[in-house]
């Protein structure tokens, strides 16, 4: 009966609304992606909406909006690997949720500090999967980080978490938890009660 | 016989102190031709959404008194159930695809999935609807590829696969050029003929002129006025008391009559104008 | 007019343009299963080359080989890092100055990671080039995949192209304003994140309007769902499947003895 109850509850989550807006943060997340591109800075911008939509729907839609941020980019061009990085997305949106939930962001203050919670989390997740799938290479700045901690002699996966937590702080330290959050503090309230987990944030 | 019904209805969305829609008491006929005008923020759209049921069922809020639709209360049925009897088209052409269908006729069969349709039912409907809108040799499109009023159609269309017994429509052509204008409006009309049940919130009163046969002033939240088209639509001071702006066709034979150019009734269609001016050059 | 959609399919009247999605589905899963079992960079090359008879059969046998550009870069880096760092490096190949070196096992490394990437991408570029996004959709959903997540996957098809063509618009413009995408952090920051308060609004609103949209069409209603698109799984896609599955089940144990 317990389990029934919690799968009725996780399914509550999932309202019409909660739905739509997935295919929507993801296209935040895209966006927020050009913007990084445009800006030439270490600064991803691509969970924007997985965290936006952790604010409004809560851990759950959050986290499966932020999976399948990856899994439309695998069914696009075909990118297997990237399904493997949909699990930093989803741990990223889950704890983002869960804050929501506790009213963690309720506070201008502890919003940087949630920001760092959630870069080590994306860092321990993505260490592991970019060391089995992509050899510890991404492909972009990043690497040079890695490459120096690995000259310095650093051990193999401090060097990997190490360098990933440095970049992840960049992003979600300030501006990727900062922008979303400032956007729903100024939902006007029409908007925002249609979401369950703006009061807890607002 | 009402299909329709609004008994004493009252509506606030939660968190807001003030009232919506107050007090409301309108029947709206079966087959009929319903229209609604009004100013900005008058409750107009609310009014739509209410016989949808997303009043009270997607937005938060109180209802008090009922709202009867097809025999069904709304407060008391679900979304699902009264899809089959009400259609509803908003402003946006945009927001009214679905996002799923990847083509104009998976647009349309959206509905009937949700409904479980069997598959066979489902195609011979899709067909059927794709040659009521003219859409033949755009239903492998993507929808998203469509001009606004095409799409718009497709919209209507999708809703009425579900066959049902009201159409009512929130605006439909605000956000379209002249052209789509025309195209929904006869699409509009030639449903109308077909004996649905049409309720039609639009700023564009030369149109109401011609195809309802009610109208309804809807204004701070109230009902101000239910009348005949010809009754409501050519009463300058009324429309003015309810910041309307009158049809360019009332407001010239106003003109006239108070130039004691022209003696007859007050205008509102372009036909009446016609009228008026073959009167007028003979006089 | 930007594309509506998000796709890489090519429409092709070919062999295994025709398969179940499921089937293709089970032959890339598979391929990308085996690579992670192999222990050598040969066998990948071996696996590798199998992409070739595929790419026949659909009748797309350049593209396939398309996006193998992009994996440059990675490669270039990969062998850097790991042929100069790799953590269980025995044997020297070449010596470098200043106490640097280019280990042996670290280019074996290397070459593993980059087969097994190139592995992956052809196949899944194959399995995207081939099997439309709608009938993958409509073909998982008969295996009992929640109706909400085709939902998810083919709107976000739709939006992204329209995010785009919008987000370019607007940079676009700020570029021509004079915010140019050099000088300091800060103004850099400056120029681009305001943009994004209005992407929030504007989305939120777009997410309530779709939302009665769909309510509207009976989203909500609790009856079991039928489908408009249909995709059949025939003979020769179960003894594909089959196939495939044996076929994974040996070369992964040679792959792993030998």
């Amino acid at each position: 009966m317990a389990k029934q109850d919690w799968i009725t509850r996780i399914k509550a989550e999932f309202t019409t609304i909660a739905i739509v807006m997935i295919p929507i943060a993801i296209g935040i997340n895209q966006a927020g992606r050009l913007i990084h591109e445009a800006l030439g800075l270490p600064v991803w911008l691509d969970t924007i909406g997985t965290i936006f939509t952790a604010m409004l729907c809560g851990p759950w839609v959050a986290g499966v909006g932020g999976f399948f941020t990856n899994v439309v980019t695998a069914i696009a061009y075909g990118r297997a690997t990237s399904v493997f990085f949909g699990l930093v997305q989803l741990g990223i949106g889950f704890l983002a949720g869960f804050f929501a939930w506790k009213g963690w962001w309720k506070k201008w203050w502890k919003v940087p500090l949630c920001g760092i919670a959630l870069a080590a989390t994306a860092a321990l997740i993505s260490a592991p999967i970019v060391v089995t799938v992509r050899g510890g290479v991404s492909g972009q700045g990043i690497d040079l980080v890695f490459a120096f901690f690995l000259a310095t002699g650093q051990n193999f996966w401090t060097a990997i978490f190490a360098s990933r937590f440095l970049i992840e702080i960049l992003d979600k330290g300030i501006i990727s938890t900062y922008i979303p959050w400032a956007a729903v503090k100024r939902l006007p309230e029409k908007y925002a009660r249609m979401f369950k987990y703006t009061k807890k944030v607002r | 016989m009402a299909i329709v019904e609004f008994k004493n209805f009252s509506w606030n969305y939660s968190g807001y102190r003030s009232k919506v829609l107050r007090n409301i008491n309108l029947s709206i006929n079966k087959g009929e031709f319903f229209g609604i005008i009004g100013g900005v923020g008058s409750g107009r759209t609310t009014f739509c959404s209410a016989i949808m049921g997303l009043v009270p069922h997607l937005y938060p809020g109180n209802i008090d008194g009922e709202l009867i639709v097809d025999g069904l209360n709304t407060e008391k049925s679900s979304m699902s159930d009264l899809s089959t009897r009400v259609g509803l088209i908003m402003q946006s052409p945009d927001t009214q695809l679905t996002g799923a269908g990847m083509n104009v006729e998976e647009e349309l069969s959206f509905g009937l999935e949700n409904l479980g349709t069997p598959r066979k039912e489902m195609i011979k409907r899709v067909k059927k609807m794709i040659k009521l809108i003219g859409l033949e040799s755009f239903k492998y499109r993507n929808p998203f590829e469509l001009s606004g009023g095409q799409q718009q159609k497709v919209a209507i269309a999708s809703v009425l696969i579900m066959q049902p017994e009201i159409l009512v429509l929130d605006e439909p052509t605000a956000q379209l050029d002249p052209l789509g204008t025309t195209l929904v409006f006869n699409l509009i009309k030639k449903l109308a003929r077909k004996g649905i049940t049409i309720i039609l919130n639009t700023q564009k009163i030369d149109y109401l002129a011609e195809f309802a046969d009610r109208v309804a002033i809807l204004n701070d939240n109230e009902i101000r006025k239910v009348g005949k088209t010809r009754e409501v639509l050519t009463d300058i001071n009324l429309l003015k008391k309810n910041r309307i702006i009158s049809s360019d066709f009332t407001q010239l034979s106003n003109e006239l009559i108070n130039r004691k150019l022209y003696k007859g009734a007050l205008c509102m269609t372009l036909n009446d104008a016609k009228e008026m001016i073959s009167k007028v050059k003979r006089g | 007019m930007p594309r509506a959609l998000l796709i890489s399919y090519i429409d092709k009247d070919s062999f295994f343009h025709k398969l179940n999605p499921v089937t293709k589905l089970v032959i890339t899963i598979s391929v990308i299963i085996l690579i992670f079992i192999t222990k050598s960079f040969i066998h990948n090359l071996i696996i590798f080359i199998f992409i070739i008879p595929f790419a026949y059969y659909s009748k797309l046998t350049k593209q396939v080989f398309m996006p193998i550009k992009y994996l440059f870069i990675i490669f270039v880096i990969l062998f850097v890092i790991q042929g100069l760092f790799y953590p269980f490096r025995e044997t020297v190949l070449i010596q470098l100055p200043y106490g640097f070196a280019i280990w042996t096992e670290g280019l074996i490394y290397a070459s593993m990671i980059s087969s097994r990437l190139l592995v992956m991408l052809v196949y899944g570029y194959l399995f995207v080039l081939t099997t439309h996004p709608g009938d993958l959709v409509s073909a998982l959903r008969k295996l009992r995949l929640p109706y909400i997540f085709g939902y998810i996957v083919l709107a976000t098809l739709q939006i992204i192209p329209r995010v785009q063509s919008q987000m370019a618009t607007i940079i676009e413009a700020q570029k021509s304003r004079g915010l140019e995408t050099k000088g300091s952090i800060v103004k850099r920051l400056r120029a681009y994140t305001p943009l994004l308060g209005p992407l929030f609004m504007g989305s939120v609103q777009n997410a309530i309007e779709r939302a009665t949209a769909l309510e509207a069409r009976a989203f909500s209603a609790k009856c079991e769902k039928t489908s408009y698109r249909e995709t059949i799984i025939m003979k020769k896609d179960k003894v594909i499947m089959v196939l495939t599955i044996i076929c994974l089940i040996i070369f992964g144990v040679t792959s792993w003895l030998l």
